[in-house]
C-alpha cells in the first residue's frame, strides 16, 4: 500500500477536502463552496499549484471527502493508496452543482453547530462574565431641542454581540402612571422589549439591557421609543445634535455570545423568543446596584473586566436585611443565588426570599450557613406572581464575634428548571378567573396606554400562614424575622458615578432619527400579562381517509400563565365528526401535566381525559386542583395560536389551517365559560 | 430612577514580590499574575532585580505576561529586620511614585509573601499610601513570632489589609503573628499545575533508559530544594535503608553533600539528578515520591505527584496543609525519620492496591483544586481587599 502524505496547512485548516484530478472543471465551484482541494504529486496531496512546503503523514482519509476525476479509470488511479470506503466520483459535470451544493449546506451546517456549541459552552459558565463593551456613543447635544415622544431611530449597522441600550433622558419628572416603552428590532424579529415606570426615570442615561447579545449575521437594528406621558408628569429624550432631525442620544454595548442576562423592566412577553430553558439570567450590575440594605455596609466591586459583585461587611451579631429590584421574570420558575464569605463568616445564617411585587405569596427557603469553603447555595422555586415581576430578598443574622464580609458571586433566575409550578398549595383558594378572563381584555384606546404598575420600591404586605414578608426598604420595615436594626445606607444617584466603560472610537454619525411621519409604524406593545408558550411540537397531524377523525398532537414547551409555569404539556386538538376536543394521555412519551390526573376513561392505550364540546362540564368537574383548571384555562385561551403554528408546522395549506384555527376557536368559545364557572369545585 | 451604589473598579494591579531565589511561591505568583491578567486586570509584577530574569524565565506560556519592574524590594533575611524593612520600604516608595508618574497608580496590591516578616518594608510604605492590598501567605513556621512584626504592628496598617493564606494552619499562624483574629485570614488553597497525566508506562520505560537501570527496577523520587527544610539532609539515610533508587532532583545548599554521597554510595543506588526542567514525566515515571519535609506551606509538588497518579511518602508537616485528608492520599510519618520514611516506602511499594487507591484519591483531590477556582477566590479577596480603602482613608 503506498503512503501518502498531505500538506499541512491543508490538515491543520481542518476543512472538508476533495482530492481532484487535475484541470477539473468542477473545482472552481468547489473552491466557492469552501472546500479544500487536493491534487496528487505522486504520494503528495497538496493543493493546485503547490509543489513545496511542509508534508505530514496522511491518517486513513484525513480531511478528504471524495475523489473526483472525469473517468472512473482516472479516479481509481488518483484514489490509490486512499481507504477503499472514500467514494470516487466521476460523473458528468451536470451532476456536480447538485452535489456541491449538497457539500456546501453540510458544511454551513457544521459552522452553525460550532457556533452553537461555543454559545451553549459560555453560556454553561465555561467562560468568566464580561462586562460589556461600548461600541457606539452619541451623548446629548447641550441645547438641543428634546427628541419627539415617539420614535424609531435605525442603528444604521449590523450589530453582531449588541447587548444593550442607553438612552438618555433630558427630562424626567413622572410618576408610575407615565411610561416609557421601547423595543429593539431586527428584520422584524423582536429581539428587546422594555416598559419602564416613570416612577423609575430619571434625567440622564437610561439603561436597557438585552437578555443575550444579538447574534451574528442579522441585518442592521432599528429602536423604537414610545414616551407616555401622563397628564402634568414631564418626559423628554435627548437628541444627539441641535438640528431639526437629529439622531436620538444613544450609546450601544457589545458583549461576547453567552452572556445573559435578566434585564430590568423587560417585557418578556413582547419578545420574539423564549428565555433558554436550564441557562441562569443573571442580573445585571444596574439591578445589584439598585439593592436596598438594611444593617450592613453594601459595596459594588469590580475586578478586571467583569461585571461588579455586591459585597455586604457585616458587622459582629447584625442582622441584615437585603432587597433587590423588582425584576421581570418571564418564564422563569426558578431563582439561584450563591454566596461567598471573604471574611468571617462563622455563626452566619441566611435565607433567601422570592415574592411578587404586589400582595402575595413569598416563599423562603430553609436557613442556611456557609459551608466549609465559606459559600451559601440558594436554589428556591419562585411563587406565583401575577405582575410577572419578582422581587428577590435575603435575611442574614451573624451570631459570631467577628464581622464578616460576604461577595454575591453569583445570582439570578432560571426558566424550566425548578420541576413545580409557580404555585403554593397552601393559598387559600385562588380563583382561576385571576388566571383566565372570558371577556377579551380591554383594548387600550390609545397606541400606548399606562399600565399600572406597583411603585417601584415598594414591597407589599403580605398575609397566609406561609408568607412572609419582604421588608419594605423605604417605610419603617414590618416585623420581619430577624429584627434588623435600621442603619441609614448613602444611596447616591447613579448620575453621580456613570458606569465607565473602555472609550469608544469616534463613530460615525447615526442617520437621521426618523420623526413620526410618515406614521411610524405603530409600536404594539404584548400585554406583558397575558398566557403564553415557549414553543412548540408537532408530533402528529392525522386525517382519515373518510374525513370522519382528525388530529394535531402537540407538545407545548414553557407554557406560563398568571397562576402557574408547566414545564410541557402534550394535547391532542381533534375534529370527530364534528365534535371538537382536546386529549390528554397518561402513558410514556406524555409528560406528567396535572397535579391530580383527572378521572376519565381507558383504551388500549392507557388512561386518557377528553373536554370536548360536547358535555364540557363533566369534564370539568374532574378537575380537582385550582392549578389544574388554570392549566386548561390558559391551553383554552392559548388554542387558536397553538392551532395554526401546529397546522403550519405540518404543512398544511391555508385553507385548513384556517379551518384548524376556526376550530379551536369554536372549541374555546363552547368550553371556557364552563371553564370559568366552577372557580370552587371541590378541591379548590 | 432608583438610588444606586457607585461601582469601585479594580483595573490595575500591581503584584509584590519580595522573594530573592525562584521557588514554588514565586512560580504560583507569576502565574496568577498572568492568570488576572487574563481576567482584564492590568498587572505589574515588581521584584527584586536579581530575581527579575528568573522570573521573565518562568513566565507560564500561554497567558498574558504581566509587565515586570525591577524594583529593590527583596527581603534580606541576613540584615536585622528594622534594616531590611527600611530598605524595603524605600524601595516600594520609589516604586509607587514611579508608577505614580506614569500614571499607572495601582487599584490594588497584591502582596505574596513567602515568610511572614518579608513584607514587613512592603506593607508599611503601603499603609502609608493607603492602597488597597491584599497579603497572601505561602509559607510560616510554628514558634517564635517571625522577627520585627510585632515591634513594627502599629505601622502596618493591619485593619485595612485583607489576609489570607495557602493553608489553614498557615492562616492561623498568621493570625497569631500580626495579632489578628483568626477568622481575619482567609484559606486561599494552591490550586494544582494544570498538566496532562502522561502515559505512565512509557515514562517508565524512558526514565530507566535514562538512568541506566533495568526496566522492571523501582525508583523512588525526591523532588524538591536540597536543603534541610526539605528534610534533604535525610536523604542519605533513607537511600540506606531502601533496597531500591532514590534519585534525587533539584538544587540547594545540600546539593554536593548528597552528590559526594551518591558517589561514595557502593550500591549506586542514590542518585542525584540536578535540577529539572519538567518534574512531570519523572513523577509520571516513578514508582513514589518522598516528601521528608520539616516545614511546607502548601507544597505543590504533592499536587503534580496526585495529578501523574504517583504515589507520595510524606512527613506530616510536609502535608500539614491537608489536614486529616492527608492520611488518605498519601503514607505519612509523624516525624521527619529515616528508618520510619524508608519503612513506609518499602510498605507501599509492596502495596499496590493500596498504593492505588490512595492514587485514584490524591489525583481527585488535584483535580478539585484547579487555577480557575484559584483565581476567582484571589478576585473575590481582592474585591473584599478594595472595602478596605475608604476606611483607611477616613482614618
Amino acid at each position: 500500500m503506498t503512503l501518502l502524505s498531505i500538506c499541512a496547512a491543508t490538515l491543520a485548516a481542518n476543512r472538508p477536502a476533495i482530492l481532484i484530478a487535475p484541470g477539473h472543471p468542477a473545482a472552481p465551484l468547489l473552491a466557492e463552496a469552501g472546500l479544500a482541494l487536493l491534487e496528487r504529486q505522486g504520494s503528495a496531496l497538496r493543493p493546485p499549484g503547490v509543489e513545496a512546503g511542509a508534508l505530514q503523514p496522511l491518517a486513513e482519509a484525513g480531511p478528504l471527502i471524495a475523489v473526483l476525476a472525469e473517468s472512473p479509470a482516472a479516479a481509481a488511479a488518483l484514489a490509490e493508496g486512499l481507504p477503499a470506503a472514500l467514494p470516487r466520483i466521476a460523473e458528468q459535470a451536470a451532476v456536480l452543482p447538485v452535489l456541491v451544493a449538497r457539500l456546501a449546506q453540510e458544511m454551513a451546517a457544521r459552522r452553525m453547530a460550532e457556533v452553537t456549541g461555543r454559545i451553549a459552552q459560555r453560556a454553561l459558565g465555561d467562560q468568566p462574565a464580561t462586562l460589556p463593551e461600548m461600541v457606539l456613543d452619541h451623548p446629548p447635544a447641550p441645547g438641543a431641542n428634546p427628541m419627539p415622544a415617539r420614535l424609531r431611530q435605525p442603528l444604521g449597522r449590523s450589530l453582531d454581540g449588541l447587548c444593550g441600550v442607553e438612552i438618555h433622558l433630558a427630562e424626567a419628572a413622572a410618576g408610575p402612571q407615565s411610561l416609557l416603552r421601547a423595543r429593539l428590532t431586527v428584520a422584524g424579529r423582536v429581539f428587546g422589549a422594555w416598559t419602564v415606570p416613570g416612577s423609575a426615570l430619571a434625567p440622564g442615561w437610561l439603561p436597557l439591557d438585552l437578555p443575550e447579545p444579538l447574534p451574528p449575521g442579522w441585518p442592521p437594528a432599528a429602536l423604537e421609543v414610545i414616551i407616555d406621558a401622563a397628564p402634568g408628569d414631564r418626559l423628554a429624550l435627548s437628541a444627539s445634535g441641535p438640528q431639526e432631525g437629529a439622531a436620538l442620544a444613544l450609546r450601544l454595548l457589545a458583549a461576547p455570545q453567552g452572556r445573559r442576562v435578566l434585564p430590568r423592566y423587560c417585557d418578556w412577553a413582547a419578545l420574539g423568543h423564549a428565555m433558554t430553558p436550564g441557562v441562569l439570567m443573571a442580573l445585571p450590575e444596574g439591578a445589584l446596584a439598585a439593592a436596598r440594605v438594611q444593617g450592613a455596609a453594601l459595596r459594588m466591586v469590580a475586578a478586571g473586566a467583569e461585571p461588579a459583585r455586591l459585597l455586604l461587611e457585616i458587622p459582629a451579631g447584625g442582622r441584615v436585611e437585603v432587597v433587590l429590584p423588582a425584576l421581570p421574570a418571564g418564564a422563569a420558575d426558578l431563582a439561584l443565588a450563591e454566596w461567598t464569605c471573604r471574611s468571617g463568616g462563622a455563626g452566619l445564617e441566611a435565607v433567601l426570599l422570592a415574592g411578587p411585587t404586589e400582595p402575595g405569596l413569598v416563599r423562603r427557603s430553609a436557613p442556611q450557613g456557609p459551608d466549609a469553603e465559606g459559600r451559601l447555595r440558594f436554589l428556591l422555586p419562585l411563587p406565583p406572581l401575577p405582575g410577572g415581576s419578582v422581587r428577590l430578598g435575603l435575611q442574614l443574622r451573624l451570631a459570631g464575634e467577628a464581622p464578616a464580609t460576604l461577595e454575591l458571586s453569583r445570582i439570578g433566575l432560571m426558566a424550566g428548571a425548578a420541576g413545580e409550578p409557580r404555585l403554593a398549595p397552601a393559598l387559600p383558594a385562588p380563583a382561576p378567573e385571576s388566571a383566565v378572563s372570558p371577556a377579551p381584555r380591554p383594548r387600550p384606546s390609545r397606541p400606548a396606554p399606562p399600565i399600572p404598575l406597583p411603585p417601584e420600591p415598594e414591597l407589599e404586605p403580605v398575609g397566609g400562614a406561609t408568607a412572609v414578608a419582604l421588608p419594605e426598604p423605604a417605610a419603617p420595615p414590618p416585623e420581619p424575622a430577624f429584627a434588623a436594626p435600621v442603619i441609614s445606607v448613602a444611596l447616591p444617584s447613579p448620575a453621580a458615578e456613570p458606569p465607565s466603560f473602555r472609550s469608544a472610537p469616534p463613530q460615525p454619525p447615526l442617520p437621521i432619527a426618523a420623526p413620526p411621519e410618515p406614521a411610524p409604524a405603530p409600536v404594539r406593545f404584548a400585554d406583558p400579562g397575558r398566557r403564553a408558550f415557549q414553543d412548540l411540537k408537532l408530533h402528529q397531524h392525522l386525517a382519515n381517509p373518510e374525513g370522519t377523525y382528525r388530529h394535531l398532537d402537540v407538545t407545548l414547551t414553557g407554557l406560563v400563565a398568571d397562576a402557574g409555569l408547566w414545564r410541557q404539556v402534550r394535547v391532542k386538538l381533534f375534529d370527530r365528526r364534528g365534535t371538537l376536543g382536546l386529549e390528554f394521555r397518561e402513558m410514556k412519551g406524555w409528560p406528567q401535566m396535572f397535579d391530580v390526573w383527572p378521572a376519565g376513561r381507558t383504551d388500549n392505550f392507557g388512561p386518557f381525559w377528553r373536554l370536548e364540546t360536547e358535555a364540557p362540564a363533566a369534564a370539568l368537574a374532574q378537575l380537582t386542583t385550582p392549578h389544574d383548571r388554570a392549566l386548561i384555562a390558559a391551553l383554552l385561551e392559548l388554542l387558536p395560536s397553538v392551532a395554526r403554528r401546529a397546522a403550519l408546522a405540518a404543512n398544511l395549506g391555508p385553507a385548513e389551517q384556517e379551518a384548524w384555527v376556526e376550530r379551536a376557536h369554536r372549541l374555546a368559545t363552547a368550553v371556557l365559560p364552563e371553564a370559568l364557572g366552577k372557580p370552587g369545585s371541590p378541591g379548590a | 430612577m432608583a438610588d444606586a451604589v457607585p461601582i469601585q473598579r479594580l483595573r490595575r494591579l500591581l503584584v509584590l514580590l519580595p522573594s530573592t531565589r525562584l521557588g514554588g511561591t514565586e512560580r504560583h505568583t507569576l502565574e496568577a499574575a498572568a492568570r488576572l491578567g487574563a481576567r482584564g486586570l492590568g498587572v505589574t509584577l515588581a521584584a527584586d532585580p536579581a530575581l527579575l530574569a528568573e522570573l521573565a524565565v518562568a513566565l507560564p506560556a500561554g497567558w498574558p505576561a504581566p509587565t515586570l519592574l525591577p524594583a529593590a524590594i527583596g527581603w534580606q533575611e541576613e540584615s536585622p529586620a528594622d534594616l531590611a524593612a527600611a530598605r524595603q520600604a524605600a524601595g516600594c516608595a520609589a516604586l509607587l511614585a514611579e508608577l505614580a508618574r506614569l500614571r499607572a497608580t495601582p487599584d490594588a496590591v497584591l502582596l505574596a509573601l513567602p515568610w511572614p516578616n518579608a513584607g514587613l518594608g512592603l506593607q508599611r510604605a503601603l499603609a502609608a499610601g493607603g492602597l488597597p492590598r491584599l497579603l497572601l501567605l505561602h509559607l510560616a513556621a510554628d514558634g517564635p513570632i517571625p522577627d520585627g512584626i510585632e515591634a513594627m504592628r502599629p505601622a502596618l496598617g493591619l485593619a485595612a489589609t485583607q489576609f489570607a493564606a495557602v493553608s489553614a494552619p498557615l492562616a492561623r499562624r498568621a493570625a497569631r503573628a500580626f495579632g489578628l483574629a483568626e477568622t481575619a485570614v482567609t484559606v486561599l488553597p494552591n490550586p494544582a499545575p494544570a498538566a496532562a497525566p502522561l502515559d505512565r508506562a512509557q515514562q517508565r520505560r524512558s526514565i530507566r533508559q535514562m538512568l541506566g537501570l533495568g526496566a522492571g527496577a523501582r525508583l523512588v523520587l525526591f523532588l524538591g530544594r536540597l536543603e534541610e527544610a526539605k528534610g534533604a539532609d535525610l536523604l542519605p539515610a533513607i537511600s540506606e535503608r531502601l533496597p531500591v533508587t532514590l534519585a534525587c532532583a533539584g538544587d540547594g545548599p545540600l546539593r554536593g553533600l548528597l552528590a559526594a554521597r551518591a558517589t561514595g554510595d557502593p550500591r549506586g543506588l542514590l542518585r542525584v539528578l540536578g535540577p529539572l526542567a519538567d518534574p512531570a514525566p519523572w513523577l509520571a515515571g516513578a514508582d513514589a515520591l518522598i516528601l521528608p519535609s520539616r516545614l511546607e506551606g502548601a507544597p505543590l509538588v504533592f499536587l503534580e505527584a496526585a495529578a501523574q497518579r504517583c504515589p507520595v511518602v510524606a512527613t506530616a508537616a510536609a502535608l500539614e496543609a491537608l489536614g486529616a485528608e492527608a492520611h488518605h492520599l498519601a503514607r505519612v510519618v509523624e516525624a521527619p525519620d529515616p528508618t520510619r520514611l524508608a519503612a513506609a516506602t518499602v510498605g507501599l511499594l509492596a502495596d499496590p492496591a493500596g498504593a492505588a487507591a490512595m492514587v485514584e484519591a490524591a489525583a481527585s483531590h488535584a483535580a478539585a483544586r484547579h487555577w480557575p477556582a484559584a483565581i476567582e477566590g484571589l478576585l473575590g479577596l481582592l474585591r473584599a481587599a478594595m472595602l478596605h480603602q475608604s476606611k483607611e482613608r477616613m482614618a
